[in-house]
């Protein structure tokens, strides 16, 4: 089946202009297409439209059609894009949304997972410990468990180091060949997927379809046109920098550029954020500039100018003309009054850039600062790195990019250590199952409520007490006991408002309510820490029978909160460096809102991530797809000893005298 | 403020989202838990109903639940969510009953948006909801945790819970969703986009 778009015009939601204007084009069964234009141009748009995404998002207005054979996307951002708990989780969720049956499943990942070339891989871990090269390729396999037709590729290998880059083209390459499907590449860097296609699609910046025709007549015709537009067309090299440097010298002797180099997921941003926090230990945060591994967290304003000024304000009665002048020299000059949220993933790192350089820092602290840009912002870029070095300052540089590390005074490799990755969990799980534990729980509870004699629940405490000790004996790994305290506070603040605020003052009985407390909230307590999220959605859905779509997203959901934390962290410290901090609460309720700003985003990027495997899939009939289950779920003997301990111990208490 | 969605049906993005702003919430309920209600609740000792003053803070999620997605669930999606992640990061004295707590701190404000069929989702209606979750929880507290009580601290802590749900909860889950569709990251919701063409 070839794909064919007949005059479509796709208008996001919320937005005046339309992204893609009136394409027309036919992809022939088997051939292949490179999609360019320039940054904003609508390629993500106009993939998500084919792929189908976009009708199942329902965030844009689309008119016009589309025939097109089932596709799997790959996104640019892989971290992002990985919604399962392990790496068979989430290679296995598009086999899920099709409703694949169980048994079925772990041969496809098996089979998906061995065609990307990740065989050894452990299926058990986490995803986000893999490598960015191998995790994208997980994500590709992830798409493959379907035998695609069409593969649509956003991008797949503008955050990756070369050699990732390389090993991701490859199973890509590799797939078409074996199975003669067809694909639709966006790519800036796009020299390197020329062997994989026949032709190519142009868009200009405004969304028209302006070439649609074999390789060599685009690149005979257009690749002047490319070039201008900042494309990185073969043989396109950027020009001379010119490191003069505009702004008063901080020192007679000229800084330096030193670059942290490695493979995608090696360790980079690690080592740059711990020499960061060693200089502000050292040197306070005053001279040091910083671009964060994720540009959003820089912000801090409402407007673009007013964001990259926040720091250079207070130090300079010019502060804002100074940041004036990075920002346009990076790009962003049509851009300064609007709002820092809604700039693409390009744009937010050059306002993280110019914000770092406004102030003036000696020295900077710079994650992938040329990640994903096209060759004239690349070009503006290097000229402030430059800029800045001969002014005197040090530049601290993670980055992937070869032409910025030959630019590099002094270069540190960093080297994975394998040592550093965490135990795997097993894949047994832990002694007893999140249902299992609620059922317990319950029991608990409901069995407390009809506790009447004080010295029966203490009784029933102190055996509870007991065997949950002789549990944490057992299996160390699930004590947590500094979770405690909070108990106690709350046990202790009931039995004592229960006994002032009575009629009756009677403290037998308020100690009784405060006992039930302890009781029924120790077991819960006690092995909160150690609960698997997707396990539990196994449970809800196959034990339970809760509708599949929501327990999978609340799973995600669940999965995607751990990250919060370090991004909390990140944000202190972003704030701390870039000395915006409010006082208290302010600054108290600005953590929280950046926090959610950024969760939203995330989630964003996430819901396209699986409704790109299927989510949301319909069938011939207009419904959702049933979704199967790829891991059983789990009922052991643990889950009966606590039930049936629960019920035990439980009944000293309710038939005490 | 009217409803422009055509459906009620649940979109991915709708779950998606919902989910991991409930999740964030979560974290966030986590961080009080540690770090602000041992303190507040020990201060609240000198007279202990007006710790129910902070029983808005957990009835966010089921506000903003709803005036984000204004669809049928959404309130006791976001709360039920929001309450397991309390539940899984432990810490706080309530354990598994967080899950009763959840249900009853949605159930109010589900029952005031169904009341006006999803197709209104105004500041008055989100304080409403919060309001009536308080009384809700209020109830269940009365029997699970406060049953020693004599009336008038009864009605006292009544009182409290039930302002706490409108202004805390109510205004508060309400002013979130406007705030962040103010800041252009909610566009593909129709709250979003009112918000953002408001400013």
């Amino acid at each position: 089946m070839s794909v064919k778009v007949n005059h479509l015009t796709v208008t996001p939601f919320g937005s005046e202009l339309p992204a893609v204007v009136d394409v027309s084009f036919t992809l022939p069964q088997g051939e292949s297409t490179l999609l360019l234009g320039p940054s904003g141009a609508g390629k993500s748009t106009l993939l998500l439209a084919i792929s189908g995404v976009l009708s199942s998002l329902e965030t844009a207005t689309i008119q016009g059609s589309i025939e097109a054979p089932s596709g799997g996307m790959l996104l640019q951002n892989a971290n992002e894009a990985a919604v399962g708990e392990t790496v068979f989780r989430d290679v296995a969720f598009g086999a899920e949304s099709a409703g694949m049956p169980i048994v079925d499943i772990q041969g496809l990942v098996d089979r998906a997972l061995a065609s990307v070339g990740l065989d050894q891989v452990e299926r058990h871990r986490d995803p986000q410990w893999l490598s960015g090269g191998e995790l994208q390729r997980a994500c590709l396999a992830g798409l493959l468990t379907l035998q695609p037709r069409l593969l649509l590729l956003d991008e797949p290998t503008s955050m990756l180091d070369p050699e990732s880059a390389a090993e991701v083209r490859a199973a890509v390459a590799a797939y078409l060949e074996q199975s003669g499907a067809s694909a639709i590449i966006a790519e800036h860097l796009f020299a390197e997927w020329l062997p994989l296609v026949q032709r190519i699609l142009v868009l200009d910046g405004e969304g028209h379809l302006i070439a649609d025709d074999p390789v060599a007549t685009v690149l005979g015709d257009k690749l002047e046109q490319l070039t201008d537009w900042g494309l990185w067309a073969p043989g396109a090299a950027p020009q001379k920098p010119s490191p003069q440097p505009i702004e008063p010298l901080l020192d007679a002797e000229p800084g330096s550029i030193t670059a942290v180099v490695g493979r995608s997921g090696s360790g980079k941003t690690t080592l740059l954020n711990q020499r960061l926090q060693d200089e502000i230990k050292t040197n306070g945060a005053a001279r040091v500039g910083w671009l964060p591994q994720n540009p959003g967290h820089s912000i801090a304003g409402n407007s673009v100018l007013e964001s990259a000024a926040a720091t250079v304000r207070q130090l300079y009665t010019d502060g804002e003309h100074r940041t004036e002048y990075w920002l346009r020299h990076l790009g962003l000059g049509d851009k300064l009054h609007q709002n820092p949220h809604e700039l693409s993933g390009g744009e937010a790192r050059r306002l993280a850039l110019a914000t770092a350089l406004a102030h003036q820092p000696r020295i900077l602290f710079l994650d992938e600062p040329t990640v994903g840009q096209d060759l004239l912002n690349w070009q503006a870029i290097v000229d402030a790195l430059l800029q800045t070095k001969a002014r005197g300052a040090s530049l601290l540089i993670a980055t992937h990019d070869p032409m910025l590390i030959a630019l590099a005074d002094e270069v540190i490799e960093v080297v994975p250590e394998q040592t550093a990755l965490p135990e795997v969990e097993d894949p047994n799980g832990p002694v007893v199952s999140p249902l299992g534990m609620a059922a317990t729980a319950i029991v608990t509870l409901v069995c407390s409520l009809f506790f009447s004699s004080l010295t029966g629940a203490l009784v029933a405490l102190a055996a509870e007490a007991t065997v949950l000790a002789l549990v944490l004996w057992r299996f160390p790994r699930l004590r947590n006991l500094q979770l405690l305290w909070p108990v106690a506070l709350g046990v202790l603040s009931v039995g004592f408002s229960n006994w002032w605020l009575s009629t009756e003052h009677d403290l037998t009985h308020a100690a009784l309510i405060a006992t039930r407390v302890a009781y029924f909230g120790l077991p819960g307590l006690v092995l909160a820490g150690s609960i698997s999220a997707a396990e539990f959605g196994d449970q809800l859905g196959q034990f339970l029978r809760l509708p599949a779509r929501p327990v999978v997203a609340a799973m995600v959901g669940l999965h995607k909160a751990k990250r919060l934390r370090e991004n909390w962290s990140q944000l202190v410290l972003v704030r701390q460096v870039r000395g915006v901090r409010k006082k208290g609460l302010t600054e108290l309720a600005s953590l929280v809102l950046l926090s959610l700003i950024e969760a939203t985003r995330g989630a964003q990027t996430t819901a396209i991530a699986m409704d790109a495997r299927g989510f949301s899939a319909t069938d011939s009939e207009g419904r959702k797809v049933r979704r199967s289950w790829s891991v059983p779920a789990r009922w052991g003997r643990y889950d009966w000893a606590f039930l049936l301990g629960a019920f035990a111990i439980s009944a000293i208490g309710l038939f005490w005298r | 403020m009217t409803n422009n969605n055509t459906s009620l049906a649940w979109r991915g993005i709708d779950l998606v989202t919902t989910a991991i702003l409930a999740a964030a919430l979560g974290v966030a309920f986590w961080g009080f838990d540690t770090f602000v209600y041992p303190v507040t609740s020990t201060i609240g000792n000198i007279y202990p109903p007006l710790s129910e003053l902070q029983l808005g803070v957990w009835i966010i999620p089921a506000v903003l639940g709803a005036v984000l997605v204004r669809k049928p669930g959404a309130a006791l999606y976001a709360e039920l969510i929001a309450a397991t992640l309390e539940l899984l990061l432990g810490g706080n004295p309530w354990s598994w009953t967080i899950l009763v707590s959840g249900s009853l701190q949605a159930a109010g404000v589900e029952i005031v948006f169904a009341l006006v069929r999803y197709r209104k989702f105004n500041v008055g209606l989100a304080m409403l909801g919060g309001a009536l979750s308080a009384v809700f929880e209020v109830f269940y507290e009365y029997v699970a945790w406060v049953p020693d009580y004599d009336l008038t601290q009864k009605l006292v802590y009544l009182v409290c819970g039930v302002i706490s749900g409108a202004v805390v909860a109510g205004f508060g889950g309400w002013w979130l969703v406007r705030a962040l569709g103010r800041l252009g990251v909610l566009n593909a919701f129709a709250a979003g986009r009112e918000a953002r063409s408001a400013r």
